[in-house]
């Protein structure tokens, strides 16, 4: 099957080009030989065999509650995990090796794959999700490739052009392209799927020899892709079943066969199918990707294989998801800097977690930190079923990530204790402060977001001029005091019903706000009180009280 | 076989350390001093400065100088060097800090209460056996401060909690404290009102008191008992 593109060559549109004469179709025209491959892109193709299969599995596997891997049913032992098929439509798409050892094939129709295998577990077909999975892996790839094409039922394409950059200098393009082959398998088997790859020039050859390559990756140099594809099945290049058929009837089953094939009997008996066929049967197909746009925020979620009482088990569980939220945040450049974790709790009912991040990181190590501290506060009422984790709030990683002396593993540290900080006391109670130009002294700064990015010295905050003269304590609210006096002079002030005898004072400072904004007339005294030391007290102008402010401590 | 030497043997435990230190990814620990640059401050400390990787207690009443002084102490800190402020009493007032030379910039202020509370303290930290009674700003504050003091991404962090009377565990609160700032390297800095309800075992401690506008300092009995690797258990 073929994606949905706009763009040709397409060659199972049935219908697509009814009552057109083949020769009417400009695609049916032969291109100059030569022209096309220069235009073509390298491109590296990674199939995921059996990819409904996997996903299942995946899914479950994501849900053990131990780091161990699922274990593999076998047809022979009964009681064991029933070996699972994937059904659509009533026939069978793709099962496990062990109902394939038991005679199940794809094709096959629900009775007889039941017929063939008593236990047999038969799931429906998802293509949505399906889909969604290639999609959450293509996200993942956007880290290693320009362009990711995302093509169902099972495929993705990768522009490789630029892969010849991560192999060192002269080391020509193979070694590039393997590397990019063998790191984009990596990063997709971290991600739970085993998948085949093939690097070629062209999409159609690419996708074709991914499918059919061995474990190993298939390189094709880039005038090679006719050769290689020769010996593969015509179907390998998504002919419909009519034309393969047909060819049948010529004698022809591979590519090569079909390669070879005189262009104008094609054009005759096949119409533009036949002729396209044919083309990227030789390998070429100059059809650009169609690169794959992610529109959602990353979300992975995992059923529990059993249902977890406390909240230690759930800790492998909630690492494998932050390691795959964090693998697709990481294709598109971002980090996350809210995360929020729900848990399904039995028989219904949810709890949800949201932990800040003090910087935008996918690193998932420094999730979990505030992660497990939030989980380990929850009381949990029930018996949890299933988790979602979700990046709520993305925002793009700073190339220049490193701060104080390049040292990462301080600025590590760095952003786990302030993301610990903000998960527990809350984003408000952890910041850095900025002097703002205010009259008001209480509102002279303001806070901002804590930055582990020392300034320079010359990048410092100016500092507002007055700012010498104020008090190093400000209390949150001012404290109303009396003053007493002897013969119209100021001999002591009552605090907190304490008289203290004044030594000395300076003053008034009068610091008056514009009436329209900030309403307010103070006239300031630096008081020297008794036993307090030098005090910071205004007579306020609305109600003509004295009130404390604070302490040159 | 020959034993090595003691000063070989010594050098590579250090050695050792520092391999385990990088393959754990944890920042380097500090070691030394920091001096005020206040001339009478200094002269009363032992080594001429605050020492890291302990903690410190400058003791007075409201407007003794004792903020001044750790003010200073972040001022005088490298400008590589990040530090904090746990302000449970919400009072620290940056303008003044900025004016006495500290970069707000490097400076990280914890406030816990100006915002609704989080989730319950969890398993593990200042919870647990020791029971820190139902006071949650102190709570929040000893949490963050022992967060802080271990991360080792500070150089220097001011205390500034208030602690409920009658408070039991607090030996325990102050053994953690002090394990954390080793752990981490950092300078820590409790401010203490001269009549606090509890006394911390410090590496240092001064009584801070103004006099005609000076701040004098007098080196109080009872600092150095758990002077940095000078442990006393």
């Amino acid at each position: 099957m073929w994606p949905e593109r706009s763009s040709p060559p397409r060659v199972d549109g049935a219908g697509e080009s009814a009552g057109e004469r083949p020769g009417d179709v400009p695609e049916a025209e032969s291109p100059p030989r030569g022209r096309g491959r220069e235009r073509a892109p390298r491109v590296l193709a990674i199939q995921v065999p059996d990819l409904p299969l996997q996903r299942l599995r995946r899914s479950r596997e994501a849900g053990r509650l131990s780091p161990a891997p699922l274990p593999e049913p076998t047809s022979a032992r009964p009681g064991e995990r029933r070996p699972i098929a994937v059904l659509d439509e009533g026939r069978v798409v793709c099962c496990e090796e062990a109902a394939r050892a038991a005679g199940v094939r794809p094709g096959m129709t629900a009775a007889q794959a039941l017929g063939a295998l008593g236990r047999l577990e038969m799931v429906p077909l998802d293509a949505s999700g399906d889909r969604a999975a290639l999609c959450a892996l293509a996200e993942a790839l956007l880290a290693l490739a320009p362009a990711v094409e995302v093509v169902p039922p099972d495929a993705l394409l990768l522009d490789a052009s630029a892969a010849h950059l991560l192999a060192g200098r002269g080391a020509g393009l193979e070694a590039g392209e393997r590397e990019l082959a063998a790191r984009a398998r990596s990063l997709v088997a971290e991600m739970g799927y085993r998948t085949r790859a093939a690097v070629a020039t062209g999409r159609a050859p690419a996708r074709a020899l991914a499918r059919h390559a061995s474990g190993s990756i298939e390189w094709v140099p880039p005038a090679g892709a006719g050769q290689a594809l020769a010996a593969l099945p015509v179907d390998a290049l998504g002919v419909g079943p009519a034309i393969a058929a047909r060819l049948a009837e010529l004698g022809v089953s591979d590519a090569g066969g079909l390669a070879r094939l005189p262009e104008g009997t094609l054009a005759h008996r096949f119409g533009p199918e036949g002729v396209l066929a044919a083309r990227l049967a030789r390998g070429e197909d100059e059809s650009p990707l169609a690169p794959f746009v992610p529109r959602t925020l990353p979300e992975e979620g995992a059923e529990l294989e059993a249902p977890a009482e406390g909240v230690e088990p759930l800790l492998f569980v909630v690492k494998r998801l932050a390691d795959r939220v964090a693998a697709r945040l990481s294709g598109r450049g971002l980090g996350a800097t809210r995360l929020k974790l729900v848990l399904k709790l039995d028989p219904r009912g949810e709890e949800r977690i949201v932990v800040p991040l003090s910087l935008p990181t996918p690193a998932p190590g420094r999730w979990l930190v505030p992660l497990k501290e939030q989980l380990f506060s929850l009381r949990l009422p029930a018996a949890v079923l299933a988790l979602r984790l979700t990046a709520v709030e993305v925002a793009p990683v700073a190339v220049e990530q490193l701060a104080f002396g390049d040292r990462p593993e301080a600025v590590a540290a760095l952003e786990t204790v302030l993301s610990r900080l903000a998960a527990r006391l809350g984003d408000e109670s952890v910041f850095a402060a900025e002097p703002i130009e205010r009259y008001r002294p209480e509102r002279a700064y303001r806070a901002v977001p804590f930055r582990s990015r020392p300034r320079r010295p010359q990048a410092r905050v100016a500092v507002p001029e007055d700012a010498a003269h104020r008090p190093t304590r400000l209390l949150p609210k001012p404290q109303p005091v009396v003053a007493e006096g002897e013969g119209g002079r100021l001999t002591a002030i009552r605090v907190a019903g304490e008289d203290r005898a004044v030594l000395g004072y300076e003053g008034p400072e009068r610091l008056a706000g514009e009436w329209w904004s900030e309403g307010f007339d103070r006239d300031y005294y630096r008081v020297r009180l008794e036993g307090l030391g030098e005090c910071w007290i205004y007579r306020d102008g609305a109600d003509g009280r004295l009130y404390l402010h604070g302490f040159f401590d | 076989m020959r034993s090595p030497e003691p000063d070989d043997r010594l050098r590579m435990l250090a050695e050792l350390k520092e391999a385990i230190r990088r393959i754990e990814r944890r920042p380097a620990r500090r070691s030394g001093v920091v001096p005020t640059g206040l001339k009478e401050i200094d002269a009363a400390l032992p080594g001429g400065g605050f020492p890291r990787g302990a903690i410190s207690v400058l003791a007075g009443g409201q407007a003794s100088g004792k903020t001044a002084v750790a003010l200073s102490v972040l001022a005088s800190l490298g400008e590589e060097e990040l530090f904090a402020w746990v302000d449970g009493r919400g009072e620290m007032y940056p303008p003044a800090a900025a004016a006495r030379g500290v970069d707000l910039g490097r400076l990280l202020i914890v406030r816990p209460g100006t915002a609704p509370a989080g989730p319950g303290v969890g398993a593990g930290e200042l919870a647990g056996p020791v029971a820190v009674g139902d006071e949650p700003l102190a709570y929040g504050c000893l949490w963050a401060a022992e967060a802080l003091l271990g991360s080792g991404a500070f150089a220097a962090i001011v205390l500034d909690v208030p602690i409920p009377r009658g408070k039991r565990g607090w030996d325990a609160i102050a053994r953690r404290l002090q394990a954390a700032a080793e752990r981490g390297g950092a300078l820590a800095i409790w401010l203490a009102p001269s009549r606090a309800s509890v006394r911390l075992p410090a590496a240092v401690r001064l009584e801070l008191s103004t006099q005609e506008g000076r701040i004098v300092a007098r080196r109080a009995a009872g600092g150095g008992a758990l002077a940095g690797d000078r442990h006393v258990a």
